[in-house]
Formats: structure tokens, C-alpha cells, sequence
């Protein structure tokens, strides 16, 4: 994790020496539409806090790059593929998302589901087949969230996220910590950029309790993509979900935020497509975690942090 | 490859043979040494000959300026020709002892050196064996168009034919379709693990500070290897034989240089440069901002001592840093280096250069707050000794030969985050694991002369002995790349080594005194690996030695080239021809982890690579209008399981197309202004984009083409400069305005690429480039 905050730090600091953009007219080659099948379960009922698409799969074709789309919405969905979880065929919702018909289906840590989908891509008149699997981690403790102040610059308050959770160091654990500000619905980790991805070492130690930084600085104004701007106030309440992915799932999610953030010669290489564990020909993800929440109200005599008028 | 091998011995008992059979022969030597009148600097590749109508008499000085004829009996002149100086003639008496007869040649006066650029004999190019063989002088540095002020030699080789920047600004270099970390830079015979300052803008050397320069594209000599792709061999300058002071003052830095002489034998420099760029930060009232740290400095040394007419002694040192930061967050990276040389003459046959030579390149990035500590500590650190001989057995035949031992400290990080609460610290440290390697050389190489020294050949033969040695920590991959095993590996143990033969050959074919034909064939072999997944070259840069899962790498390369001279030689053309096959080329995997990761091993491919190409050249060093017109065309290509679907790609070095201007130019009639300009224009630089994409956890994902299947915008800039020489023209005092615009015409050349979202949920490219049209001044003085 530490190498990850030094990364950071490192890659802002010298992102202060780069300036001057400019749109450019690029022109990429139409490709053949590829499927995609996403897939997340998780071990409680979703209540779209952190994340909508926990316990369905997701079917959709590829569309070019430079097409236009609509955010939150699927541009390409694929109808009428059949889609099995273990041996439960999931429920077409005509969007492209496939639904678990037990609406109150919770995935089991340790437990392996497995993943069938048969769609004729080709349009051969034959369905392919599609198949994946993942294993539902252990279940995570989030023990507590802290606030740690960071230097102050322009009178402004910021401060690091810490998470102190528990982990026996047995095996290799992959996480994901997202973050939310109750008092004013902002959900800060709404993008995979955003997304606080670490993963454990494999070290057994009696002492279980762990500390990292999250990688978030909390100040009043928080920026997001777009120029928008949303505004933390003391006596705010912050809540942090910590997940427990499988690896599939964090190598997927570790690359798309490689992919998304930006490409500086100095410290990117190439571009390349995400990791995927879909067998058949497709792409995207089937991935399992497991959830646990804690919750942190900023206190109301914070220094530099307004009040909530 | 046996076949190989046996023709390449075959030919080294042949020379020796031929050597000690025409060393049999009775005639008188005369020899010694040409070194610059002023500077008392030696003089390389001085051309030396007998005053005589249609004699085929002739050497060259050697890098120590040293030369050695075979005469026939009888009383002669010599001639010493060097470009820039006054030409020299010198009578010689017979005498049945060999002679000795130094000479120091006088310089050309300031104005005519102005219009003179180069400063070694001009058609050396036609001449010597060498294959791919470039010289930069410091006075052709000085009258380039510069960024920010500031002359820059790397920035001068990169525009040389066969040569790229690898990205705009970097100070790193790619040469016939290789790779940046394939470059041996050497200051003074110690490496160069990082040449450069302000992430690449500019390099580590202070042209006040800089003497000759050459750069091997192919033909390495035997002498130097362990790296795959071209030698950058810079010498640092010497002092001169008067005080003499020397400095400049720009828009970001300044330098100043002091030489001269203790007592007759010893001669010294000293150079500084610093930027001020946080100088006037510091008039800031924002507190933040005038906190911050900004800069970089140099700091070189050098003296040499002419203990006596055999032995001469120099030592050299340099020192350097980048530092940035604010209060609580600063970054410093640099490097030191050091070398000591003795030059020893046993007879006028026999020489020996020898030194010992250390090196350090570290960063070191800290923050510290009252709740948080951050550190992380990278570099490597090189000790080396070497000793070359050189054995003249006549006019016609060369023999060097020597053992080169280094060994390299590798520290490929350490970091480590402490938070501090309620009075207790908790430690988080990430600690790869340290790696040493000594690497033992043995080299020998002849060269000779035939043919009425129409055909030169030289052959070497270099023999490297590579261990690992611990203490420290190895990983076991197996076919797939995947970690089975870790052993580890105690203090001073060697638990892994790796012979190489690496084979030299060339040969030279001069056809009258204006044209030649030149062939070589070369293999190299590489055994330290840069850890750098950055297309540009960052200060984050580490390097690994090879070890037993990742193995050196390997070069053969072929080349030809036709050379043809006009005007007395002193406009020349040339065109070379270049294959390169690589072997056990290294890229990484997809989406690895290589910084603060122990197990690299699993991180990166091998695989095979080639290069193949031409480059045009016309050159003209002598007269008002000096400079050159090149033409490269190359492709570069690589082929590495387990990337891009095991399928080949164009390296990131794959330019096809790429053209340098390069001119200078005095004015006949108003000698003290001078206008310098340089055209470059390459071919995009291959990347990877976006063909398609798909929405999933709330983001549009891209879907990528295969690997470098487009190109970025093709590259061009022109750079401008004029060089006012103030005061009196034959004063003692120099001095001059240097006023340089860098990329005249304000060609955005990008940078970068990204891709952005609207909020329709469209995408866009959007372009970072770095430099506009950029003015700068500057004010050279010297006394």
C-alpha cells in the first residue's frame, strides 16, 4: 500500500510541470463488436450504496470508441442470451442485465459459483458457449475509518483517510475500500478511479490488526471529473465500504484503473486490454467479494473544515 | 556459430603472426605526442604524415594523441593536420635510435574558429575503419540552438543520423531501432546510469566541462560492451595551460568554469552550473510557493599531472542533483562519479591506460508531517578497473588489449510509510531486495593496415566472465513465469554466472583518398536490465542485473557503408546500411508490477527483435556554412511470447522516416555574428489506441488495438539561434549574446495522448505538448 501512496504522491507532484493541451482529431479503425459478460456477487442483498450491479450479469456487445453513448446506460445490450449461475437460469430483463430470480440471493464466502452463457455471437445459427468461475472470498472486518491531517496548504484543511481492519495475513487478500458522504448522497468512489484497490500481504501475525491509507485526501472541496465540485462539511458522516475481492476481480479492476487514469510517458507504458476470466472468446469479468461497512462523522470543531450551513 | 567463432580465431592467430613477422623488419620509429597549444589537451586522430610528394606515409594520433611512425632511413619532415589548428611541419633527423618528438598545435584564432566547427581532422569519417561513428565537439554544442539557454550535448546526438530522442525533451536516446537503456554513456571511462536533469529536459554534462565525444552506433570496440546498441564515449575537457575562466548566464541557469595550471606539469578545471528557477520562487508571498525547492547543479573536477615524459595521472569527479519539493515533499535524485587514470608509456610501442572509476545514480523521495513519513531509495553504484594496452608493432598493425572488472551494487528500493498517532509510529516498509554482480572482461583487438594501407581490418574478440554474487534474495520462475521457488543467497556467495564471447570485426576499403567502403559485423551482449515500464525515461528508471531466470540479452549487427569525400574531403557523403538481431529482448507482461516488486521475475517477456536500415549523410565541416543534411529510414520490430498474443509489433523505436538539418553559418563579412539553425522531422511514435469500448462498473471501458498499430502525429521542430560576439574581436575578454528560439514555428508536437469523457457520454483525444515556441538568452564570456 505504501508503494501505491508514493506512486501517487510522486505522480501529482510532477503532474505540476505538464501543461498545455489541446483537442486532437484521432481516427481508430471500426472493430468487430466482441461480447462482454460482467458479473459481480456478493455476500449480502444490494442496496445500491456502493455499487448497482452486485448479484446480476451483464451481457453487451462492444461498441467503437469514438461512438457516442449514454452514461449509465449500457449502449450496446445484448437481449436474449441464456445465462446460468450454477444450474439457476437468470431472469432476461431485456436490458442487457440478467437478474437472479431470488431477490434476496447473498453469495457465500468460500463457496465457487460458476457462470454459463450461451449466445449465437456470430450469428451462425449456433450458440456459443460461455463459461467462467470465481470463488467468494472470506468475509473482511472493517474495524474503523480515521481521519489523519495532512500539512495544511492555503489555509485549507485535508486530510488522509486511514482504514484499520483486521486480516491474519494467512493468504494474499485483494481489497477495495469505496467511500461516501451520507450527508449529502455524494458517493465519492463512483468511479473505479476512485476506488481505494490494495492488497494484504501474506504474512501470518498473531496481532490481525492492520492499518492503510486509503489513498483519498478529505478537504472541503472535493473535485470530481467534469469540473464538478462537491463540498465536505464537518459533522458530515463519511461512510466506507471494504470489499474483499477474489483476484480475478481486483486484477480487472487494478488494470481498469491503469487504463482510465491518465497516460504519462514518464511513468505508462502501453495500453493494453483488461484481464479477463471469461472462457469462450468474450471479455469482462465474473468476480465475487465480500462487504463490511463502517462510518466516521468529521467532528463539528475541525480546523479549516466548515460547517453545513 | 561455431563457424563464427572459428573464422574469428582463425583471424586473430593469423594477425598475430603477420604482427610478429613485419615487426622483424629494420627501420627507425619515430613517435609522441600532439596535444592543443592552449589547453594542452591531447589530440585525437591528429593526422600525421612525411612532408613528401606521394608518400603513403601516414597515422593518426590515438585518443591520448599519441602516434608512432615507421620511417625509412634518412633525414624527413612530418606534417600534423588537424582541423581547427594551424598546420605544422617539423623536420626530423635520421637517427639510428628511435626519436621521440612531441608538439603542441596552435589554435586557430576566434574568428576563423567561429566559422570552424568541428575540431577533429574532418575526414576521419572516410578514413577510419569504424562503422557508425559520430564526433560532437564542445564547439559545435556551443553554437546550436538550445532549450532555455542551455547547450546540451545529448540534445546534438539526438539529432545525428540513426539517432532519435525518445520523446520530445528527454534526454534519452534510442540508436538503430534499440532501446534507451542499450546505450553505454561513459564520462571519463565511468558509466552513466541516468545523464539526465529536470526529468530528461536536459543532461548532466556542462558543455563548459566537456571535451571530446563519439558515438559508436555499431562497431563497439572490443575495449568497451554490456550494452546492446551504441557507446556515447564523452571525455571530460582538461585544463589549459593558462588561467582561464569561462561562463555563461541565462534565463534558468548559470555555469562557470576556472582551468589552469600548477607549476609546468599540472593542469586543472573546475565547473559549476546551477538553475535559479526557486531563486525567484523565493520573491513569492504565498508561502507554499516560496517554500519550494527547484533545482539542479553540476559540479565537475578534473587535473592531470604529467608526473614525468611516461607517466601521466588524472582524476576527474563529478557531482550532481536534481532537488524539487516543497516543505514537507521533496524528491532528489543525482549521480557521482569519479575516475582515476594513470597513462603509462613502457617505449614508444607500448602504452597503458589504466583506472579505477566509481559511479552512483540514487533518487530519494521523502515527505514528512507530523502524522505521516514517507521515504523511498532507489540507484545502483558501480566500482571499475580497467586496464587497456596498447601495442604498436609497426605503422601497419595495432594491438590492444586489457581486463575490465566491475562490480555493481543494484538497490532496486526501499520505501517505507511511518503513520504517527497518539504518540505511537507504525511502520509500513517495502524493501526489494539488493543484488550485486561483478563482471570480469578480457579483451584483445588488432587492427592493420594492408595493402598499402588501403585495406584496414580490425578484429577483437571480447570475453566477459558474469556472476551474481549475494547477499541476497533470488526467485525461481518456471516455463510460464510463474514463482516456485525463492532461495537465498549469502554475503559475498557467487551463485550464478554466465560466460559471453562477444566477437568484433571491420574492415575498411579506401578506394583513393575520397572514397571508402566499410564493412562490420559485431555481437554484443547486455547483462543489466532497466526496470522502466515508462516510454520516456523517468528518474523512477531501476536497474536489475541478469540472473538465473533473466538472462543477458544479445545483439548481432551487421553493417556497410559507402563513403565518398568532395572538395579536399571537406564535404562528405555517406550512406550505412544496419541489420540488428536481437536476442532475449525484455518487455513486460500486461499491466505489471515493477516498481517496489520483488518478484520481477515474473513480471517480465523475453523474446527476439530486429532492426534493419539506411542513413544518408552530407557533411560539411570546414568553411562559413558548416553542418549536415541526414536521412535515416529504419524499422524496428520485436516478437516476445506472452505479449501482444506472441505476435510481432513495432518497438516503440520504430520510426521509418526521420531527417536532420543541422546548420551553421558565419558571415563572411561581419565575422562576429554567427546563425545557427536545426530542422528535425521523424515519424510518429507507434502507440496503442482505443478501437472500442463497453460500460461497466459505471465507466466505458476501452477495448485496445494490437500493440503500437497506430502512430502518433508525425514529429518536426525548428530551432534558431544567433551568436553576437561582443567587444573587441582580438581582446583577451570573450564574450557573446546567444539568443535561441526552440521550436521556431510553434509546431504542438504531442506528448502524450489521453482520452476524455464528455458529458454525453461521447469520447475525445486530447494532445499534451510540452514546449511552444521557446525564446531564450544567454551570455557567454571567457578570459
Amino acid at each position: 500500500m505504501s508503494t501505491r501512496i508514493l506512486q501517487i504522491c510522486f505522480i501529482f507532484f510532477l503532474s505540476a510541470l505538464i501543461s498545455c493541451t489541446e483537442v486532437i482529431d484521432l481516427k481508430s479503425k471500426s472493430m468487430d463488436p466482441m461480447l462482454v459478460i460482467t458479473g459481480i456477487i456478493t455476500d449480502r442483498v444490494s442496496d445500491n450504496l456502493f455499487s448497482a450491479d452486485e448479484n446480476e450479469i451483464i451481457v453487451q456487445k462492444t461498441i467503437s470508441f469514438f461512438d457516442s453513448g449514454m452514461l449509465s446506460y449500457i449502449p450496446a445490450p445484448v437481449i436474449g442470451a441464456k445465462v446460468w449461475l450454477d444450474d439457476v437460469l437468470l431472469s432476461d430483463m431485456n436490458n442487457g442485465r440478467y437478474k437472479i430470480p431470488d431477490e434476496d440471493f447473498c453469495g457465500v464466502p468460500g463457496q465457487t459459483y460458476t457462470l454459463e452463457v450461451h449466445y449465437d455471437m456470430d450469428e451462425d445459427g449456433i450458440e456459443e458457449v460461455y463459461t467462467s468461475s470465481t470463488t467468494m472470498p472470506k468475509a473482511c472486518q472493517l474495524d474503523s475509518i480515521r481521519l489523519m491531517p495532512l500539512p495544511v496548504i492555503r489555509r485549507e484543511y485535508m486530510a488522509m483517510l486511514m482504514l484499520h481492519y483486521q486480516d491474519d495475513g494467512a493468504e494474499q487478500r485483494y481489497y477495495c475500500a469505496k467511500l461516501r458522504d451520507d450527508d449529502n448522497g455524494f458517493y465519492y468512489s463512483g468511479r473505479i478511479l476512485r476506488y481505494s484497490l490494495f492488497r494484504s500481504s501474506a504474512t501470518p501475525s498473531d496481532n490481525a490488526s492492520r492499518q492503510t491509507p486509503s489513498g483519498w485526501s478529505i478537504r472541503h472541496e472535493m473535485q470530481f471529473d467534469n469540473e464538478r465540485i462537491y463540498n465536505i462539511f464537518a459533522g458530515d458522516l463519511l461512510m466506507v465500504e471494504l470489499e474483499s475481492l477474489s483476484l480475478e476481480l481486483y486484477e480487472y479492476l487494478s488494470a481498469a484503473s491503469t487504463e482510465l487514469r491518465q497516460n504519462n510517458p514518464l511513468f505508462s507504458g502501453p495500453r493494453t486490454d483488461l484481464p479477463t476470466n471469461i472462457r469462450g472468446g468474450a471479455i469482462g469479468v465474473f468476480g465475487s467479494y465480500t462487504t463490511n461497512r463502517v462510518s466516521l462523522q468529521i467532528p463539528l470543531d475541525t480546523p479549516g473544515l466548515p460547517i453545513r450551513p | 556459430m561455431k563457424l563464427r567463432r572459428s573464422v574469428f580465431l582463425g583471424l586473430l592467430f593469423l594477425s598475430l603472426v603477420c604482427s610478429l613477422k613485419v615487426s622483424a623488419q629494420s627501420e627507425w620509429v619515430v613517435s609522441g605526442r600532439v596535444v592543443d597549444q592552449k589547453t594542452g589537451a591531447f589530440l585525437p586522430d591528429v593526422y600525421v604524415r612525411v612532408a613528401t610528394d606521394g608518400s603513403t606515409i601516414f597515422t593518426t594520433t590515438n585518443e591520448n594523441g599519441w602516434y608512432s611512425l615507421r620511417l625509412p632511413s634518412g633525414n624527413t619532415e612530418l606534417e600534423f593536420f588537424y582541423t581547427g589548428y594551424k598546420k605544422e611541419v617539423i623536420p626530423v633527423r635520421y637517427n639510428r635510435q628511435n626519436r621521440k618528438v612531441d608538439i603542441a598545435l596552435e589554435p586557430l584564432t576566434y574568428e576563423l574558429r567561429a566559422a570552424v566547427v568541428v575540431g577533429e581532422r574532418a575526414d576521419y569519417r572516410i578514413r577510419r575503419p569504424d562503422m557508425g561513428l559520430e564526433r560532437v565537439s564542445p564547439k559545435m554544442v556551443k553554437t546550436m540552438p538550445v532549450l532555455l539557454g542551455e547547450p546540451d550535448l545529448i540534445k546534438i546526438v539526438q539529432l545525428l543520423p540513426g539517432v532519435l530522442a525518445v520523446s520530445e525533451g528527454s534526454s534519452g536516446f534510442i540508436v538503430r531501432g534499440g532501446s534507451p537503456d542499450q546505450n553505454l554513456v561513459l564520462f571519463d571511462k565511468a558509466t552513466v546510469y541516468n545523464p539526465s536533469h529536470m526529468m530528461g529536459f536536459f543532461s548532466i554534462f556542462n558543455n563548459d566541462a566537456v571535451g571530446n565525444v563519439q558515438l559508436y552506433k555499431g562497431d563497439i570496440p572490443a575495449g568497451y560492451g554490456g550494452r546492446l546498441s551504441s557507446l556515447l564515449d564523452v571525455e571530460g575537457k582538461e585544463g589549459s595551460s593558462d588561467l582561464n575562466i569561462t561562463g555563461g548566464i541565462g534565463l534558468i541557469a548559470s555555469r562557470l568554469s576556472v582551468s589552469g595550471p600548477i607549476g609546468q606539469n599540472i593542469k586543472w578545471l573546475v565547473a559549476a552550473r546551477r538553475t535559479y528557477a526557486d531563486l525567484l520562487l523565493r520573491l513569492s508571498g504565498d508561502t507554499t510557493v516560496n517554500g519550494a525547492v527547484l533545482n539542479f547543479y553540476d559540479l565537475n573536477a578534473k587535473m592531470r599531472w604529467r608526473v614525468d615524459e611516461r607517466n601521466y595521472l588524472s582524476l576527474t569527479m563529478y557531482n550532481g542533483n536534481d532537488r524539487f519539493g516543497i516543505r514537507e515533499v521533496g524528491f532528489n535524485f543525482g549521480n557521482s562519479i569519479s575516475t582515476l587514470a594513470w597513462n603509462h608509456y613502457f617505449s614508444s610501442r607500448l602504452s597503458l591506460n589504466a583506472s579505477v572509476s566509481g559511479t552512483m545514480y540514487q533518487y530519494d523521495f521523502k515527505g514528512i508531517t507530523p502524522s505521516l513519513e514517507s521515504r523511498w531509495l532507489a540507484g545502483i553504484k558501480e566500482a571499475g578497473l580497467r586496464t587497456d594496452f596498447l601495442y604498436k608493432w609497426n605503422e601497419q598493425i595495432d594491438t590492444r588489449f586489457g581486463w575490465i572488472t566491475t562490480f555493481q551494487w543494484f538497490r532496486p528500493g526501499d520505501a517505507t510509510v511511518a503513520y504517527i498517532t497518539n504518540n505511537q509510529r507504525y511502520e509500513d516498509t517495502v524493501r526489494m531486495y539488493p543484488k550485486q554482480a561483478l563482471v570480469n572482461t578480457l579483451y584483445l583487438s588488432n587492427e592493420h593496415k594492408l595493402l598499402d594501407e588501403r585495406l584496414i581490418v580490425r578484429y577483437g574478440l571480447r570475453l566477459t566472465r558474469f556472476d551474481n554474487v549475494g547477499p541476497t534474495t533470488q526467485y525461481l520462475t518456471d516455463g510460464h513465469y510463474e514463482i516456485i521457488d525463492k532461495i537465498y543467497v549469502p554475503y559475498r556467495r557467487s551463485y550464478h554466472h554466465e560466460y559471453g564471447l562477444e566477437p568484433r570485426l571491420a574492415a575498411s576499403w579506401l578506394f583513393n583518398e575520397r572514397m571508402s567502403v566499410k564493412a562490420s559485423c559485431s555481437r554484443t551482449l547486455q547483462y543489466v536490465h532497466l526496470l522502466s515500464f515508462s516510454g520516456s525515461g523517468s528518474p523512477l528508471d531501476v536497474w536489475i542485473p541478469a540472473n538465473p531466470v533473466i538472462k543477458p540479452q544479445e545483439a548481432w549487427q551487421y553493417s556497410l557503408g559507402f563513403f565518398h569525400g568532395f572538395k579536399d574531403n571537406t564535404l562528405q557523403a555517406s550512406v550505412e546500411l544496419f541489420y540488428k538481431d536481437l536476442n532475449r529482448v525484455i518487455d513486460f507482461k500486461d499491466h505489471p508490477n515493477i516498481l517496489l516488486y520483488n518478484q520481477v521475475e515474473s513480471e517480465i517477456r523475453f523474446g527476439r527483435g530486429y532492426a534493419y536500415g539506411a542513413e544518408w549523410m552530407v557533411k560539411k565541416e570546414t568553411g562559413n556554412l558548416t553542418g549536415w543534411l541526414s536521412y535515416t529510414w529504419m524499422r524496428s520490430f520485436r516478437k516476445i511470447d506472452g505479449v501482444n498474443n506472441d505476435q510481432k509489433y513495432p518497438a516503440p523505436s520504430d520510426r521509418p522516416h526521420n531527417v536532420s538539418i543541422v546548420l551553421s553559418y558565419t558571415l563572411p563579412f561581419y565575422p562576429r555574428l554567427e546563425a545557427s539553425l536545426n530542422w528535425i522531422y521523424a515519424s510518429g511514435q507507434p502507440f496503442v489506441m482505443p478501437e472500442g469500448r463497453y460500460f461497466a462498473f459505471s465507466e466505458y471501458i476501452p477495448v485496445y488495438s494490437v500493440r503500437n498499430a497506430y502512430r502518433m502525429p508525425d514529429y518536426h521542430r525548428m530551432d534558431f539561434s544567433l551568436s553576437y560576439r561582443l567587444g573587441r574581436l582580438n581582446y583577451k575578454f570573450v564574450h557573446d549574446l546567444n539568443l535561441s528560439v526552440y521550436n521556431l514555428y510553434g509546431r504542438k508536437n504531442p506528448w502524450m495522448i489521453n482520452y476524455r469523457l464528455r458529458a454525453d457520454g461521447s469520447q475525445y483525444a486530447e494532445m499534451t505538448y510540452l514546449f511552444s515556441i521557446i525564446p531564450s538568452i544567454t551570455w557567454n564570456f571567457s578570459f
